[in-house]
């Protein structure tokens, strides 16, 4: 998908259009308006963190670039490794620096491909709350993921993708109560009996089951995530 | 404007990367200092011979490697594709490192003017005849690197070529019918006006390099036409 807008990939069937604009007809305003975390970070190894960004600011041709490019590896926590040679960074640096750069020049679109991939939870969380707050700001996240628990938190609209098709597609929320079987609700207690009903009738069970020396230990529904969701579409696991 | 940004961003960082890059410092001081080694330890007639040697491998060589090593890392680490997705067009980044390479390989040949005392008129034809020899290479270089796929598969075809074209015209001092060979290839007339000082080579010896010149040219237009960089 991320081919096709940029241009990479020429051989598919359909539109691909992006602002408005098939990818023959972008030009440099709508390059700048795009942002870009991939698979691979592209970044330069013996470069700098501050010489990684200060290129794509050129390109950019951003005013007052060192300023703009501290405040990025202030925001991202890589100030202190700003002279450090990427290669000698962590993963998670990594992919903070290229998140970094993706945002460098303030684009209207910001294109992930699994940014938290392999990724400790503080990183992940680190990149995750950049993102909430960019998309408070305007910002339009394009996020490709297997991580369907990342995509059920962070994003807005869904398209789930099988086999090259979309077989899926709208809210999380819509999407998950397509997909909704039979609603039914279950109550373990803490004596270790447990109890199984429709959700309509709840009420009713909870009454029932309401007894002084026992005291209800959880309640579980049955409402379907977006793996779930994935695996009864498309009848595989995800890899 | 946006693409002279480009080409000064890319040739910005290409100038910064090089400091860092072991192969191009190497590389970019190996010649001038065999130079200075061996004219301290041989006698004038063997200088007289080794020197314009060493500075047509200079000449010819390090721009066929570093053009082809840089673009093939590139190609290799995907910082290409990322350029490339950040609006810059191949043209623009072939020009940004190209420039660059050129500057390198011109200050390390000129390395060799310190070394052999030079009239003006001398150094002038020398800047003139390594500018010739550097801008053939680079075309050389930028070819071999649209060819190769990544980093481990330019350098088994880098070595042989840039040693071809940068040690045949000493080996054709050495041997008649080597000789005939190296007068089809642009770096024997630059060995032969970096022994004689001078510019002062026959119609059809620059016919040779005018040939050479098109030739690369003409193949590079029609690889860079139709693959691009590559895996861009």
């Amino acid at each position: 998908m991320e081919e096709l807008r940029t241009r990479a990939a020429n051989e598919h069937i359909g539109m691909v259009s992006v602002m408005g604009k098939e990818p023959s007809k972008y030009d440099s305003d709508v390059y700048a308006s795009f942002g870009m975390v991939l698979d691979n970070d592209g970044l330069y190894d013996r470069l700098s963190c501050y010489d990684n960004l200060d290129l794509y600011a050129r390109i950019y041709s951003i005013r007052n670039r060192q300023n703009k490019i501290y405040e990025l590896l202030e925001e991202v926590e890589l100030s202190e490794e700003s002279k450090k040679s990427v290669s000698a960074l962590s993963k998670g640096m990594r992919q903070r620096l290229s998140f970094a750069r993706a945002i460098l020049h303030s684009p209207k679109i910001v294109f992930l491909d699994e940014p938290t991939s392999g990724l400790d939870p503080a990183t992940t969380l680190k990149i995750h709350s950049l993102m909430r707050r960019l998309k408070e700001e305007g910002t339009t996240f394009f996020l490709t993921t297997h991580n369907m628990a990342e995509a059920q938190q962070m994003c807005g609209h869904i398209a789930l993708l099988h086999e090259g098709r979309i077989v899926e597609d709208g809210t999380p929320e819509a999407i998950c109560l397509r997909h909704r079987p039979e609603c039914k609700v279950s109550i373990e207690m803490d004596d270790g009996n447990c109890y199984e009903t429709d959700a309509g009738n709840l009420a009713d069970l909870l009454q029932k089951i309401k007894k002084p020396q026992n005291d209800i230990l959880r309640i579980h529904s049955n409402e379907p995530n977006l793996e779930s969701v994935f695996i009864k579409i498309t009848g595989r696991r995800l890899e | 404007m946006s693409a002279l940004h480009h080409i000064a961003a890319v040739f910005h960082k290409q100038v910064k990367d090089s400091f860092k890059n072991r192969l191009i410092l190497v590389v970019f001081f190996m010649f001038p200092v065999l130079a200075m080694v061996f004219k301290e330890i041989v006698s004038k007639e063997e200088l007289d011979f080794m020197l314009p040697s060493f500075m047509t491998m200079n000449t010819v060589m390090i721009p066929i490697i570093f053009m082809s090593s840089i673009i093939a890392e590139e190609k290799e680490k995907k910082t290409l594709r990322m350029l490339i997705m950040s609006n810059v067009r191949s043209w623009e980044y072939l020009l940004g490192v190209g420039i660059c390479v050129f500057l390198q390989a011109l200050l390390s040949t000129c390395v060799f003017l310190a070394i052999i005392p030079n009239s003006m008129d001398e150094a002038i034809d020398f800047i003139v005849v390594s500018t010739i020899g550097i801008i053939c290479s680079l075309l050389i270089g930028a070819i071999l690197a649209i060819i190769a796929k990544n980093q481990m598969s330019v350098g088994p075809v880098t070595a042989p070529v840039s040693m071809l074209i940068g040690l045949l015209p000493m080996f054709s001092a050495m041997n008649d019918k080597l000789e005939h060979a190296a007068k089809a290839f642009y770096s024997y007339y630059v060995r032969e006006s970096f022994v004689s000082h001078s510019l002062e080579i026959d119609e059809s010896s620059w016919a040779v390099i005018g040939l050479n010149f098109a030739v690369l040219l003409f193949l590079f237009i029609i690889l860079y036409k139709y693959k691009g960089l590559g895996n861009e």
